[in-house]
Protein backbone atom coordinates (compact mmCIF):
# COMPACT_ATOMS: atom_id res chain seq x y z
CA UNK A 1 0.00 0.00 0.00
CA UNK A 2 2.73 2.38 1.04
CA UNK A 3 4.70 1.51 -2.06
CA UNK A 4 1.79 2.32 -4.29
CA UNK A 5 1.33 5.65 -2.57
CA UNK A 6 4.99 6.54 -2.90
CA UNK A 7 4.86 5.57 -6.57
CA UNK A 8 1.80 7.70 -7.08
CA UNK A 9 3.34 10.75 -5.45
CA UNK A 10 6.55 10.26 -7.38
CA UNK A 11 4.78 9.88 -10.70
CA UNK A 12 2.70 12.98 -10.00
CA UNK A 13 5.87 14.89 -9.17
CA UNK A 14 7.45 13.64 -12.37
CA UNK A 15 4.39 14.69 -14.35
CA UNK A 16 4.40 18.15 -12.85
CA UNK A 17 8.07 18.52 -13.72
CA UNK A 18 7.66 17.46 -17.32
CA UNK A 19 4.24 19.00 -17.97
CA UNK A 20 4.34 22.23 -19.93
CA UNK A 21 2.52 25.13 -18.41
CA UNK A 22 0.83 27.93 -20.29
CA UNK A 23 -0.51 30.91 -18.37
CA UNK A 24 -3.19 32.92 -20.14
CA UNK A 25 -4.24 36.22 -18.57
CA UNK A 26 -6.40 39.09 -19.77
CA UNK A 27 -9.64 40.26 -21.30
CA UNK A 28 -12.91 38.96 -19.92
CA UNK A 29 -14.37 39.23 -23.43
CA UNK A 30 -11.82 36.74 -24.76
CA UNK A 31 -12.09 34.63 -21.59
CA UNK A 32 -14.77 32.18 -22.86
CA UNK A 33 -12.73 31.52 -26.01
CA UNK A 34 -9.51 30.98 -24.05
CA UNK A 35 -11.25 28.71 -21.56
CA UNK A 36 -12.88 26.50 -24.18
CA UNK A 37 -9.68 26.30 -26.23
CA UNK A 38 -7.70 25.40 -23.11
CA UNK A 39 -10.17 22.68 -22.15
CA UNK A 40 -10.22 21.14 -25.61
CA UNK A 41 -6.43 21.40 -25.94
CA UNK A 42 -5.72 19.85 -22.55
CA UNK A 43 -8.03 16.95 -23.39
CA UNK A 44 -5.92 16.21 -26.48
CA UNK A 45 -2.60 16.90 -24.70
CA UNK A 46 -2.87 15.71 -21.09
CA UNK A 47 0.75 16.68 -20.42
CA UNK A 48 0.01 20.37 -20.95
CA UNK A 49 -1.36 22.45 -18.12
CA UNK A 50 -3.09 25.68 -19.13
CA UNK A 51 -4.31 28.22 -16.61
CA UNK A 52 -6.75 30.89 -17.77
CA UNK A 53 -7.49 34.09 -15.86
CA UNK A 54 -9.88 36.83 -16.96
CA UNK A 55 -9.05 40.15 -15.32
CA UNK A 56 -9.15 42.69 -18.12
CA UNK A 57 -7.05 43.41 -21.20
CA UNK A 58 -4.83 45.90 -19.39
CA UNK A 59 -3.94 43.43 -16.66
CA UNK A 60 -3.26 40.74 -19.25
CA UNK A 61 -0.83 42.87 -21.23
CA UNK A 62 0.84 44.00 -18.01
CA UNK A 63 1.26 40.36 -16.94
CA UNK A 64 2.74 39.49 -20.34
CA UNK A 65 5.25 42.33 -20.18
CA UNK A 66 6.14 41.39 -16.59
CA UNK A 67 6.82 37.83 -17.71
CA UNK A 68 4.04 36.41 -15.50
CA UNK A 69 1.82 35.36 -18.41
CA UNK A 70 2.67 33.49 -21.63
CA UNK A 71 -0.37 34.76 -23.50
CA UNK A 72 -2.27 38.01 -22.95
CA UNK A 73 -5.93 38.06 -24.02
CA UNK A 74 -6.89 41.49 -25.25
CA UNK A 75 -10.09 42.95 -26.65
CA UNK A 76 -8.21 46.01 -27.89
CA UNK A 77 -4.98 47.01 -29.58
CA UNK A 78 -2.01 47.74 -27.32
CA UNK A 79 -1.86 51.31 -26.04
CA UNK A 80 1.13 53.51 -26.76
CA UNK A 81 2.31 53.33 -23.14
CA UNK A 82 2.17 49.54 -23.29
CA UNK A 83 4.19 49.46 -26.51
CA UNK A 84 6.74 51.88 -25.00
CA UNK A 85 7.00 49.72 -21.91
CA UNK A 86 7.56 46.62 -24.09
CA UNK A 87 10.22 48.31 -26.16
CA UNK A 88 12.05 49.59 -23.10
CA UNK A 89 12.14 46.03 -21.72
CA UNK A 90 13.52 44.73 -25.01
CA UNK A 91 10.39 42.67 -25.65
CA UNK A 92 8.66 42.06 -28.96
CA UNK A 93 4.93 41.68 -28.36
CA UNK A 94 3.32 39.65 -31.12
CA UNK A 95 -0.47 40.12 -31.47
CA UNK A 96 -2.58 37.44 -33.14
CA UNK A 97 -6.20 37.98 -34.14
CA UNK A 98 -8.13 34.98 -32.79
CA UNK A 99 -11.74 36.03 -33.44
CA UNK A 100 -14.02 38.99 -34.14
CA UNK A 101 -16.60 40.44 -31.83
CA UNK A 102 -19.66 42.08 -33.42
CA UNK A 103 -22.69 43.56 -31.70
CA UNK A 104 -25.98 44.73 -33.14
CA UNK A 105 -28.71 47.10 -31.91
CA UNK A 106 -32.13 45.47 -31.52
CA UNK A 107 -35.71 46.68 -31.04
CA UNK A 108 -39.00 44.94 -30.32
CA UNK A 109 -40.54 43.47 -33.50
CA UNK A 110 -43.67 45.60 -32.99
CA UNK A 111 -41.53 48.69 -33.45
CA UNK A 112 -41.24 49.56 -37.18
CA UNK A 113 -37.83 51.28 -36.83
CA UNK A 114 -35.23 49.13 -38.61
CA UNK A 115 -32.51 51.62 -39.42
CA UNK A 116 -30.58 54.19 -37.35
CA UNK A 117 -27.33 56.07 -37.74
CA UNK A 118 -24.50 55.89 -35.22
CA UNK A 119 -25.27 59.49 -34.25
CA UNK A 120 -28.93 58.70 -33.64
CA UNK A 121 -27.92 55.73 -31.48
CA UNK A 122 -25.54 57.95 -29.55
CA UNK A 123 -28.28 60.52 -28.97
CA UNK A 124 -30.83 57.88 -27.94
CA UNK A 125 -28.41 56.36 -25.45
CA UNK A 126 -27.22 59.70 -24.07
CA UNK A 127 -30.80 60.89 -23.62
CA UNK A 128 -31.02 63.61 -26.32
CA UNK A 129 -33.59 61.63 -28.30
CA UNK A 130 -36.31 60.29 -26.02
CA UNK A 131 -39.23 59.48 -28.32
CA UNK A 132 -39.41 57.02 -31.21
CA UNK A 133 -41.20 59.66 -33.33
CA UNK A 134 -37.92 61.62 -33.43
CA UNK A 135 -36.33 58.82 -35.45
CA UNK A 136 -39.26 57.95 -37.69
CA UNK A 137 -41.10 55.58 -35.38
CA UNK A 138 -44.46 55.78 -33.57
CA UNK A 139 -45.09 58.36 -30.85
CA UNK A 140 -43.93 56.52 -27.73
CA UNK A 141 -41.08 57.02 -25.27
CA UNK A 142 -37.82 55.18 -25.85
CA UNK A 143 -36.78 52.75 -23.12
CA UNK A 144 -33.02 52.30 -23.29
CA UNK A 145 -31.57 48.94 -22.27
CA UNK A 146 -27.83 48.72 -21.68
CA UNK A 147 -25.29 46.28 -20.27
CA UNK A 148 -23.49 46.49 -16.94
CA UNK A 149 -20.58 48.84 -17.40
CA UNK A 150 -17.82 46.30 -16.88
CA UNK A 151 -18.90 43.96 -19.69
CA UNK A 152 -16.95 43.66 -22.92
CA UNK A 153 -20.10 44.27 -24.95
CA UNK A 154 -20.63 47.58 -23.17
CA UNK A 155 -16.99 48.40 -23.88
CA UNK A 156 -17.58 48.21 -27.66
CA UNK A 157 -20.80 50.21 -27.35
CA UNK A 158 -19.07 52.90 -25.26
CA UNK A 159 -16.14 53.08 -27.66
CA UNK A 160 -17.96 52.99 -31.01
CA UNK A 161 -21.40 54.47 -30.28
CA UNK A 162 -21.09 56.68 -27.23
CA UNK A 163 -17.67 58.03 -28.24
CA UNK A 164 -16.99 59.77 -24.94
CA UNK A 165 -20.60 60.53 -24.00
CA UNK A 166 -22.23 58.88 -20.99
CA UNK A 167 -25.15 56.45 -21.32
CA UNK A 168 -28.06 58.21 -19.62
CA UNK A 169 -28.48 57.05 -16.03
CA UNK A 170 -32.16 56.19 -16.61
CA UNK A 171 -31.14 53.30 -18.87
CA UNK A 172 -32.22 49.83 -17.72
CA UNK A 173 -29.05 47.91 -16.96
CA UNK A 174 -28.97 44.13 -17.28
CA UNK A 175 -26.19 41.63 -16.72
CA UNK A 176 -26.18 39.45 -19.85
CA UNK A 177 -26.94 39.29 -23.57
CA UNK A 178 -29.85 36.96 -22.86
CA UNK A 179 -31.40 39.46 -20.48
CA UNK A 180 -31.15 42.23 -23.07
CA UNK A 181 -33.04 40.01 -25.50
CA UNK A 182 -35.67 39.28 -22.87
CA UNK A 183 -36.10 42.95 -21.89
CA UNK A 184 -36.46 44.09 -25.51
CA UNK A 185 -38.65 41.18 -26.60
CA UNK A 186 -41.18 41.98 -23.86
CA UNK A 187 -41.26 45.77 -24.24
CA UNK A 188 -42.32 47.47 -27.48
CA UNK A 189 -40.67 50.76 -26.40
CA UNK A 190 -37.25 49.23 -25.77
CA UNK A 191 -33.95 49.35 -27.61
CA UNK A 192 -30.90 47.27 -26.71
CA UNK A 193 -27.73 45.77 -28.16
CA UNK A 194 -26.43 42.19 -28.19
CA UNK A 195 -23.60 40.06 -29.51
CA UNK A 196 -24.14 38.76 -33.04
CA UNK A 197 -24.82 35.23 -31.80
CA UNK A 198 -27.85 36.40 -29.84
CA UNK A 199 -29.70 37.94 -32.78
CA UNK A 200 -31.45 34.68 -33.56
CA UNK A 201 -32.17 33.77 -29.95
CA UNK A 202 -35.25 35.89 -29.32
CA UNK A 203 -38.54 35.45 -31.12
CA UNK A 204 -39.83 38.99 -30.74
CA UNK A 205 -36.74 41.08 -31.51
CA UNK A 206 -35.58 42.72 -34.75
CA UNK A 207 -32.13 43.87 -35.70
CA UNK A 208 -31.61 47.57 -36.43
CA UNK A 209 -29.26 48.29 -39.32
CA UNK A 210 -26.64 50.99 -38.85
CA UNK A 211 -26.95 53.44 -41.75
CA UNK A 212 -28.36 50.61 -43.83
CA UNK A 213 -25.74 48.05 -42.86
CA UNK A 214 -26.74 44.91 -41.00
CA UNK A 215 -24.35 42.96 -38.84
CA UNK A 216 -22.99 39.85 -40.54
CA UNK A 217 -19.85 37.81 -40.31
CA UNK A 218 -18.30 39.09 -43.58
CA UNK A 219 -18.77 42.72 -42.63
CA UNK A 220 -17.43 41.99 -39.15
CA UNK A 221 -14.31 40.36 -40.59
CA UNK A 222 -13.64 43.06 -43.16
CA UNK A 223 -14.15 45.85 -40.64
CA UNK A 224 -16.94 47.38 -42.75
CA UNK A 225 -19.46 46.88 -39.95
CA UNK A 226 -18.92 49.72 -37.43
CA UNK A 227 -19.68 47.72 -34.29
CA UNK A 228 -17.11 44.97 -34.82
CA UNK A 229 -13.62 44.59 -33.45
CA UNK A 230 -10.85 42.02 -33.56
CA UNK A 231 -9.95 40.07 -30.43
CA UNK A 232 -6.28 39.36 -29.80
CA UNK A 233 -4.00 36.95 -28.07
CA UNK A 234 -0.64 38.62 -27.60
CA UNK A 235 2.54 36.61 -27.04
CA UNK A 236 6.18 37.52 -26.42
CA UNK A 237 7.96 37.22 -29.76
CA UNK A 238 7.05 34.75 -32.48
CA UNK A 239 5.52 31.81 -30.60
CA UNK A 240 7.26 28.47 -30.41
CA UNK A 241 6.78 25.04 -28.83
CA UNK A 242 3.58 24.51 -26.80
CA UNK A 243 2.41 28.12 -27.15
CA UNK A 244 2.68 27.93 -30.94
CA UNK A 245 0.86 24.59 -30.92
CA UNK A 246 -1.88 25.97 -28.70
CA UNK A 247 -2.41 29.08 -30.85
CA UNK A 248 -2.33 26.89 -33.94
CA UNK A 249 -5.06 24.72 -32.46
CA UNK A 250 -7.12 27.85 -31.79
CA UNK A 251 -6.77 29.03 -35.36
CA UNK A 252 -7.56 25.58 -36.78
CA UNK A 253 -11.13 24.74 -37.88
CA UNK A 254 -11.69 22.96 -34.55
CA UNK A 255 -10.66 26.05 -32.58
CA UNK A 256 -12.63 28.41 -34.78
CA UNK A 257 -15.70 26.24 -34.37
CA UNK A 258 -15.37 26.83 -30.63
CA UNK A 259 -15.18 30.59 -31.35
CA UNK A 260 -18.54 30.40 -33.12
CA UNK A 261 -20.00 28.25 -30.34
CA UNK A 262 -19.20 30.78 -27.62
CA UNK A 263 -20.84 33.57 -29.63
CA UNK A 264 -18.07 35.27 -31.59
CA UNK A 265 -17.24 35.59 -35.27
CA UNK A 266 -14.58 33.10 -36.47
CA UNK A 267 -11.74 34.54 -38.54
CA UNK A 268 -12.78 32.37 -41.48
CA UNK A 269 -15.85 30.37 -42.47
CA UNK A 270 -16.13 27.09 -40.55
CA UNK A 271 -18.63 24.40 -41.30
CA UNK B 1 -16.92 13.27 27.50
CA UNK B 2 -18.87 16.35 28.41
CA UNK B 3 -15.77 18.50 28.40
CA UNK B 4 -14.91 17.32 24.86
CA UNK B 5 -18.34 18.35 23.62
CA UNK B 6 -18.05 21.62 25.49
CA UNK B 7 -14.72 22.29 23.90
CA UNK B 8 -16.00 21.40 20.43
CA UNK B 9 -18.93 23.75 20.82
CA UNK B 10 -16.82 26.61 22.08
CA UNK B 11 -14.26 26.08 19.29
CA UNK B 12 -16.92 26.17 16.59
CA UNK B 13 -18.55 29.19 18.23
CA UNK B 14 -15.27 31.06 18.39
CA UNK B 15 -14.44 30.06 14.80
CA UNK B 16 -17.66 31.50 13.47
CA UNK B 17 -17.08 34.73 15.40
CA UNK B 18 -13.53 34.86 14.06
CA UNK B 19 -14.79 34.36 10.50
CA UNK B 20 -17.29 37.21 10.86
CA UNK B 21 -14.57 39.49 12.22
CA UNK B 22 -12.31 38.44 9.34
CA UNK B 23 -15.01 39.17 6.75
CA UNK B 24 -15.59 42.61 8.25
CA UNK B 25 -11.88 43.32 8.27
CA UNK B 26 -11.59 42.09 4.66
CA UNK B 27 -14.42 44.38 3.49
CA UNK B 28 -12.85 47.47 5.02
CA UNK B 29 -9.33 46.46 4.05
CA UNK B 30 -10.38 46.35 0.38
CA UNK B 31 -12.30 49.60 0.65
CA UNK B 32 -9.64 51.92 2.11
CA UNK B 33 -7.35 52.00 -1.02
CA UNK B 34 -10.24 53.62 -2.93
CA UNK B 35 -9.54 56.89 -1.18
CA UNK B 36 -6.05 57.06 -2.65
CA UNK B 37 -7.66 57.99 -5.95
CA UNK B 38 -11.23 59.05 -5.11
CA UNK B 39 -12.30 61.82 -2.75
CA UNK B 40 -14.51 60.51 0.09
CA UNK B 41 -17.04 63.24 -0.73
CA UNK B 42 -17.22 62.03 -4.33
CA UNK B 43 -17.90 58.49 -3.11
CA UNK B 44 -20.47 59.19 -0.37
CA UNK B 45 -22.21 62.18 -1.93
CA UNK B 46 -21.49 61.82 -5.65
CA UNK B 47 -24.66 61.69 -7.72
CA UNK B 48 -23.28 59.73 -10.69
CA UNK B 49 -22.31 56.06 -10.79
CA UNK B 50 -20.16 55.60 -13.92
CA UNK B 51 -17.29 53.44 -12.67
CA UNK B 52 -15.87 52.64 -16.11
CA UNK B 53 -16.31 56.01 -17.83
CA UNK B 54 -13.36 58.26 -18.59
CA UNK B 55 -13.11 60.02 -16.15
CA UNK B 56 -14.95 57.64 -13.82
CA UNK B 57 -17.61 58.64 -11.28
CA UNK B 58 -18.04 56.57 -8.12
CA UNK B 59 -20.99 58.33 -6.46
CA UNK B 60 -23.12 55.92 -4.42
CA UNK B 61 -25.83 58.40 -3.42
CA UNK B 62 -28.29 57.25 -6.14
CA UNK B 63 -27.71 53.62 -5.09
CA UNK B 64 -28.40 54.45 -1.43
CA UNK B 65 -31.48 56.44 -2.40
CA UNK B 66 -32.85 53.57 -4.49
CA UNK B 67 -32.15 51.11 -1.68
CA UNK B 68 -34.22 53.28 0.69
CA UNK B 69 -37.08 53.55 -1.86
CA UNK B 70 -37.32 49.84 -2.57
CA UNK B 71 -36.81 48.72 1.04
CA UNK B 72 -39.38 51.10 2.49
CA UNK B 73 -42.00 50.21 -0.13
CA UNK B 74 -41.32 46.51 0.41
CA UNK B 75 -41.58 46.78 4.21
CA UNK B 76 -44.75 48.87 3.75
CA UNK B 77 -46.31 45.96 1.87
CA UNK B 78 -44.75 43.18 3.96
CA UNK B 79 -45.64 44.06 7.56
CA UNK B 80 -49.41 44.72 7.15
CA UNK B 81 -49.79 41.64 4.93
CA UNK B 82 -47.86 39.50 7.40
CA UNK B 83 -50.06 40.82 10.21
CA UNK B 84 -53.27 40.00 8.36
CA UNK B 85 -51.98 36.49 7.61
CA UNK B 86 -51.00 35.97 11.26
CA UNK B 87 -54.48 37.07 12.46
CA UNK B 88 -56.08 34.86 9.83
CA UNK B 89 -54.13 31.81 10.96
CA UNK B 90 -54.69 32.37 14.69
CA UNK B 91 -58.35 33.36 14.71
CA UNK B 92 -60.09 32.29 11.54
CA UNK B 93 -58.50 29.08 10.28
CA UNK B 94 -59.86 25.95 12.03
CA UNK B 95 -57.31 24.43 14.39
CA UNK B 96 -56.66 21.31 12.31
CA UNK B 97 -55.62 23.36 9.22
CA UNK B 98 -53.49 25.75 11.22
CA UNK B 99 -50.49 23.47 11.35
CA UNK B 100 -50.69 22.69 7.60
CA UNK B 101 -50.96 26.37 6.73
CA UNK B 102 -47.98 27.31 8.89
CA UNK B 103 -45.86 24.57 7.37
CA UNK B 104 -46.87 25.75 3.92
CA UNK B 105 -45.90 29.31 4.87
CA UNK B 106 -42.50 28.19 6.07
CA UNK B 107 -41.92 26.20 2.90
CA UNK B 108 -42.81 29.25 0.84
CA UNK B 109 -40.15 31.32 2.58
CA UNK B 110 -37.49 28.86 1.43
CA UNK B 111 -38.21 29.28 -2.29
CA UNK B 112 -34.99 30.47 -3.95
CA UNK B 113 -35.23 34.19 -4.64
CA UNK B 114 -34.13 33.68 -8.25
CA UNK B 115 -37.50 31.96 -8.88
CA UNK B 116 -39.38 35.02 -7.67
CA UNK B 117 -37.09 37.18 -9.77
CA UNK B 118 -37.99 35.10 -12.80
CA UNK B 119 -41.71 35.46 -12.06
CA UNK B 120 -41.26 39.21 -11.68
CA UNK B 121 -39.42 39.35 -14.97
CA UNK B 122 -41.60 37.09 -17.08
CA UNK B 123 -45.09 37.71 -15.64
CA UNK B 124 -45.25 40.93 -13.64
CA UNK B 125 -43.01 43.10 -15.84
CA UNK B 126 -44.84 42.32 -19.15
CA UNK B 127 -48.16 42.85 -17.32
CA UNK B 128 -47.04 46.28 -16.12
CA UNK B 129 -45.90 47.17 -19.64
CA UNK B 130 -48.71 45.79 -21.76
CA UNK B 131 -51.77 46.06 -19.54
CA UNK B 132 -50.94 48.99 -17.26
CA UNK B 133 -49.00 50.71 -20.05
CA UNK B 134 -45.93 51.58 -17.97
CA UNK B 135 -42.75 52.51 -19.83
CA UNK B 136 -40.98 49.61 -18.19
CA UNK B 137 -42.15 46.86 -15.88
CA UNK B 138 -38.67 46.53 -14.40
CA UNK B 139 -39.16 49.11 -11.70
CA UNK B 140 -39.34 49.86 -7.98
CA UNK B 141 -42.92 48.61 -7.61
CA UNK B 142 -42.16 45.26 -9.22
CA UNK B 143 -39.05 44.77 -7.08
CA UNK B 144 -40.90 45.74 -3.89
CA UNK B 145 -43.77 43.33 -4.61
CA UNK B 146 -41.40 40.45 -5.31
CA UNK B 147 -39.31 41.26 -2.23
CA UNK B 148 -42.46 41.33 -0.09
CA UNK B 149 -43.60 37.97 -1.44
CA UNK B 150 -40.38 36.31 -0.37
CA UNK B 151 -40.21 38.13 2.98
CA UNK B 152 -43.84 37.89 4.21
CA UNK B 153 -43.76 34.24 5.43
CA UNK B 154 -41.03 34.93 8.00
CA UNK B 155 -42.73 37.82 9.87
CA UNK B 156 -46.18 36.20 9.42
CA UNK B 157 -45.04 33.00 11.07
CA UNK B 158 -43.26 34.87 13.88
CA UNK B 159 -46.26 37.12 14.53
CA UNK B 160 -48.53 34.10 14.67
CA UNK B 161 -46.24 32.54 17.29
CA UNK B 162 -46.44 35.66 19.42
CA UNK B 163 -50.20 36.13 19.07
CA UNK B 164 -51.10 32.53 19.91
CA UNK B 165 -48.59 32.41 22.78
CA UNK B 166 -49.87 35.67 24.24
CA UNK B 167 -50.50 35.45 27.98
CA UNK B 168 -53.74 33.48 28.46
CA UNK B 169 -54.29 35.18 31.84
CA UNK B 170 -54.52 38.59 30.22
CA UNK B 171 -56.75 37.32 27.42
CA UNK B 172 -59.09 35.59 29.85
CA UNK B 173 -59.03 38.63 32.11
CA UNK B 174 -60.08 40.81 29.22
CA UNK B 175 -62.88 38.46 28.28
CA UNK B 176 -64.00 38.25 31.91
CA UNK B 177 -64.42 42.02 31.82
CA UNK B 178 -66.87 41.59 28.93
CA UNK B 179 -64.66 42.24 25.90
CA UNK B 180 -65.31 40.07 22.86
CA UNK B 181 -62.50 38.37 20.93
CA UNK B 182 -62.01 41.28 18.51
CA UNK B 183 -61.84 43.81 21.33
CA UNK B 184 -59.38 41.60 23.20
CA UNK B 185 -57.20 41.44 20.07
CA UNK B 186 -57.17 45.17 19.37
CA UNK B 187 -57.15 46.47 22.96
CA UNK B 188 -55.05 43.87 24.78
CA UNK B 189 -53.07 41.58 22.51
CA UNK B 190 -51.77 44.04 19.90
CA UNK B 191 -50.73 46.75 22.37
CA UNK B 192 -49.01 44.05 24.41
CA UNK B 193 -47.06 42.86 21.38
CA UNK B 194 -45.74 46.24 20.19
CA UNK B 195 -42.19 45.29 21.17
CA UNK B 196 -41.96 41.98 19.35
CA UNK B 197 -43.72 43.42 16.28
CA UNK B 198 -41.20 46.26 16.07
CA UNK B 199 -38.40 43.77 16.39
CA UNK B 200 -39.93 41.55 13.66
CA UNK B 201 -40.20 44.61 11.41
CA UNK B 202 -36.50 45.34 11.85
CA UNK B 203 -35.56 41.73 11.10
CA UNK B 204 -37.68 41.77 7.93
CA UNK B 205 -36.06 45.04 6.91
CA UNK B 206 -32.64 43.46 7.32
CA UNK B 207 -33.71 40.59 5.08
CA UNK B 208 -35.08 42.95 2.41
CA UNK B 209 -32.01 45.15 2.51
CA UNK B 210 -29.56 42.41 1.70
CA UNK B 211 -31.66 40.58 -0.89
CA UNK B 212 -29.79 40.82 -4.17
CA UNK B 213 -31.05 38.47 -6.84
CA UNK B 214 -34.66 39.69 -7.06
CA UNK B 215 -33.69 43.34 -7.23
CA UNK B 216 -30.95 42.67 -9.75
CA UNK B 217 -33.46 40.90 -11.98
CA UNK B 218 -36.53 43.11 -11.75
CA UNK B 219 -35.58 46.60 -10.54
CA UNK B 220 -34.08 47.74 -13.86
CA UNK B 221 -30.77 48.85 -12.30
CA UNK B 222 -30.80 52.45 -13.51
CA UNK B 223 -28.58 54.53 -11.22
CA UNK B 224 -30.97 57.48 -10.87
CA UNK B 225 -32.77 59.28 -8.07
CA UNK B 226 -36.28 57.91 -8.64
CA UNK B 227 -39.21 60.29 -8.33
CA UNK B 228 -41.97 57.66 -8.34
CA UNK B 229 -42.37 53.92 -7.88
CA UNK B 230 -42.81 53.24 -11.60
CA UNK B 231 -39.19 54.15 -12.37
CA UNK B 232 -36.29 51.73 -12.48
CA UNK B 233 -33.69 51.92 -9.71
CA UNK B 234 -30.36 50.41 -8.81
CA UNK B 235 -29.65 49.29 -5.26
CA UNK B 236 -26.35 48.73 -3.44
CA UNK B 237 -26.41 44.94 -3.35
CA UNK B 238 -27.23 44.33 -7.01
CA UNK B 239 -24.50 46.74 -8.12
CA UNK B 240 -21.94 44.46 -6.51
CA UNK B 241 -23.53 41.39 -8.09
CA UNK B 242 -23.70 42.89 -11.58
CA UNK B 243 -20.19 44.33 -11.72
CA UNK B 244 -17.83 42.40 -9.46
CA UNK B 245 -17.33 39.51 -11.87
CA UNK B 246 -15.69 41.53 -14.60
CA UNK B 247 -13.98 44.22 -12.56
CA UNK B 248 -10.17 43.99 -12.64
CA UNK B 249 -8.72 43.34 -9.17
CA UNK B 250 -6.95 46.31 -7.62
CA UNK B 251 -8.70 49.06 -9.57
CA UNK B 252 -10.63 51.91 -7.90
CA UNK B 253 -13.81 50.32 -9.29
CA UNK B 254 -12.97 47.10 -7.42
CA UNK B 255 -12.32 48.99 -4.18
CA UNK B 256 -15.53 50.99 -4.66
CA UNK B 257 -17.55 47.76 -4.91
CA UNK B 258 -15.99 46.60 -1.64
CA UNK B 259 -16.90 49.99 -0.18
CA UNK B 260 -20.51 49.36 -1.15
CA UNK B 261 -20.26 45.96 0.52
CA UNK B 262 -18.91 47.53 3.70
CA UNK B 263 -21.69 50.12 3.76
CA UNK B 264 -24.29 47.41 3.20
CA UNK B 265 -22.73 45.45 6.06
CA UNK B 266 -22.84 48.43 8.43
CA UNK B 267 -26.47 49.25 7.60
CA UNK B 268 -27.65 45.64 7.95
CA UNK B 269 -25.69 45.35 11.20
CA UNK B 270 -27.33 48.50 12.61
CA UNK B 271 -30.82 47.31 11.59
CA UNK B 272 -30.28 43.96 13.30
CA UNK B 273 -28.84 45.59 16.42
CA UNK B 274 -31.88 47.87 16.58
CA UNK B 275 -34.18 44.83 16.24
CA UNK B 276 -32.31 42.96 18.99
CA UNK B 277 -32.37 45.98 21.30
CA UNK B 278 -36.13 46.35 20.93
CA UNK B 279 -36.57 42.66 21.65
CA UNK B 280 -34.26 42.82 24.65
CA UNK B 281 -36.16 45.75 26.15
CA UNK B 282 -39.46 43.95 25.62
CA UNK B 283 -38.18 40.78 27.27
CA UNK B 284 -36.97 42.73 30.29
CA UNK B 285 -40.36 44.37 30.58
CA UNK B 286 -42.01 40.94 30.52
CA UNK B 287 -39.73 39.73 33.32
CA UNK B 288 -40.95 42.43 35.68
Amino acid sequence: MKKILVMLVLSMLALSVFASKIAIVGSTTVLPIAQQWAQAYMKMNPDVNISVVGNGSGNGIKALLDGVADIADSSRWMSDTEIKSAVSKGLFPFPIVVAYDAIAPIVNSDNPVRNLTLDQLQQIYSGKITNWSQVGGPDMPIVVVTRDNSSGTFEVWAERVMRGMLVKPEALTVASNAEVVRAVASNKRAIGYVGLAYLESGSNISEVAISGMKANVEAARSGAYPLARPLFMIVNGIPSNQIAKFINFGLSPAGQKIVAEVGFVPIYEVK
Amino acid sequence: MKSTIDRLISVSGLTSIAIIVAITFFLFYNWIPLFETVEPIGFFFGTLWYPTAVPPFYGILPLLDATVWISSLAIFITIPSAFVIAIFITYIVPKKFRYILKTFLEIFSSIPSVILGLIGLSIVAPYFQNVLNMDTGQNILNAAIMLSLITIPMPASMMEDFISAFSPEQKEGSQALGANEFETLTRVVIPGLKGPFASITMLSLGRIFGETMIVLMVAGNAAIFPSNIFQPARVLSSTIAAEMGETPVGTPHFYALFGIGAILFVITFLINVAGEMIRFRYERQMMK
